[in-house]
């Protein structure tokens, strides 16, 4: 069977999974075959496509409706297989489904590396991101999931057909937040953010411009790594905002095991600078930091750093969140925690 | 000459309320210990069963991270502080 984390066809369009070893197939090969009983127009289509792309073989291949097949005429059938990416040709597209270990999740990303590679960037910009919970080895919900948003994909792109709304939908929310019909809420998931209306510093800072302003250019000029820093209070009350750096990175890279994550996915902040802003006179008030291509939630990773086991390190620190979609601030929510629900709740906006 | 202990205000119930605690203690961990004797309790809040300093929790010695060191076998001088801070830290 061909190894499908190197498949290119001869127009350079790329499908890398990433971190899948042979074992994994048998997941792909769910993907597929998940896709092909479905009866939408859009699956089919997908399953065709996901068949070829994903092993090679023709698993799932189904009947293919009219109105998909003309776009995936388009495709030339014989796949070039090369020994890795240095071999392609400038990708016009580049499928990243990225399988990384996160206590039980699994990455979804698109990316579009033609737009990176035009931009002489070194890694493709990240234009979507599925990401939900599962266990190994996929369920069938979950199977479901990655059809869903991989029809949605192949609609949009193979068929050049507008994306569906789904896509944002997916794209954008919390992957731990409590599931609606395809995956019920785990019991033992962290506390999640609740909608419970808190009033405070998001108004004040919005009637700061110059302050938003801050924020968002430190989030957008970050992206795609994650942005942090800190929201102060002078002696005379004035607010006023602290970019820090983000040492994600290096935490990841000095131990892997503990920091899984890099930069794109996580920050850290130097604690430290909070001490020596104490020393300017200067207290926390909020933390902000971004969350690059997806939504400004509070997700189940910020509630385990900032309250593990559900009590707060920082009491009374209220938690900006900023949203940036493909290099620019889409949304920013505030999150201060709850006692009673023992979550985060986001203040109502402005 | 002791050490001082920095404690963040999460854990201050384990110090009477105390913000710092002067231990003794040739390394960071042995300063902790020392600390867990003086304030029990407050190493498992600190470090894991493994003995590893726990996720959440970074300790300084002086403007160093630790686990940039020698971790708890990092040596401490007289009169030298050490920083329990809560980690600020998230993701997507």
């Amino acid at each position: 069977m061909r190894d499908p984390r190197h498949v290119f066809d001869r127009y350079g369009r790329q499908l890398l999974v990433s971190g899948v070893d042979l074992a994994g197939q048998g997941r792909l090969h769910a993907f597929a075959a998940v896709l092909a009983t479905d009866a939408s127009e859009v699956a089919a289509a997908a399953a065709e496509a996901a068949g070829r792309y994903l092993v090679g073989a023709g698993v799932g291949r189904v009947a293919i409706a009219s109105a998909a097949r003309d776009g995936l005429q388009a495709i030339d059938r014989d796949l070039v297989l090369l020994d890795g990416p240095a071999d392609a040709e400038p990708p016009v597209a580049h499928y990243y489904f990225a399988q990384r270990e996160y206590g039980a999740s699994v990455d979804v990303a698109v990316t579009d590396a033609a737009a990176g590679w035009r931009e002489g960037l070194a890694a493709p910009a990240r234009v979507a991101t599925l990401r939900y919970e599962t266990g190994a080895p996929a369920s069938l919900e979950d199977a479901v999931a990655i059809g869903a948003f991989a029809a949605d994909l192949l609609l949009a792109d193979v068929l050049g057909v507008e994306p569906l709304p789904a896509i944002a939908v997916c794209d954008l929310r919390d992957p731990e937040a409590p599931r609606t019909e395809r995956q019920p809420a785990r019991q033992d998931a962290a506390p999640q953010a609740s909608t419970v209306p808190r009033p405070g510093l998001l108004r004040e800072l919005k009637e700061h411009q110059a302050l938003v302003d801050a924020v968002f250019a430190d989030c957008a000029a970050n992206y795609p790594r994650e942005a942090c820093g800190l929201l102060l209070r002078d002696a005379a009350g004035a607010l006023c905002v602290q970019p820090t750096p983000n040492l994600q990175d290096r935490y990841h890279a000095l131990d892997p095991v503990t920091y899984p994550r890099t930069a794109r996915t996580a920050y850290k902040l130097n604690e430290r600078l909070i001490a020596r802003a104490a020393d300017q006179g200067l207290s926390l008030v909020g933390i902000y930091h971004s969350h690059c291509d997806a939504g400004a939630y509070f997700s189940g990773e910020d509630v385990r750093c900032a309250a593990p086991g559900g009590e707060p390190l920082y009491p009374g620190v209220a938690w900006l969140v900023v949203s940036v979609l493909g290099g620019t601030v889409r949304a920013a929510e505030m999150f201060h925690f709850d006692a009673e629900s023992g979550g985060f709740a986001a203040e109502p906006q402005p | 000459m002791p050490i001082s202990v920095k404690i963040p205000t999460p854990l201050r119930k384990f110090t009477a309320n105390k913000d710092t605690v002067e231990v003794q203690g040739a390394t960071v961990g042995a300063a902790l210990r020392d600390l867990d004797t003086r304030c029990p309790g407050l190493w498992a809040k600190v470090c894991d069963d493994d003995g590893k300093v726990r996720r959440f929790i970074n300790v300084y010695a002086g403007d160093d991270d630790i686990r940039f060191l020698q971790g708890l076998e990092t040596p401490v001088a007289d009169g030298s502080d050490i920083s329990i801070i809560p980690a600020i830290a998230g993701g997507c």
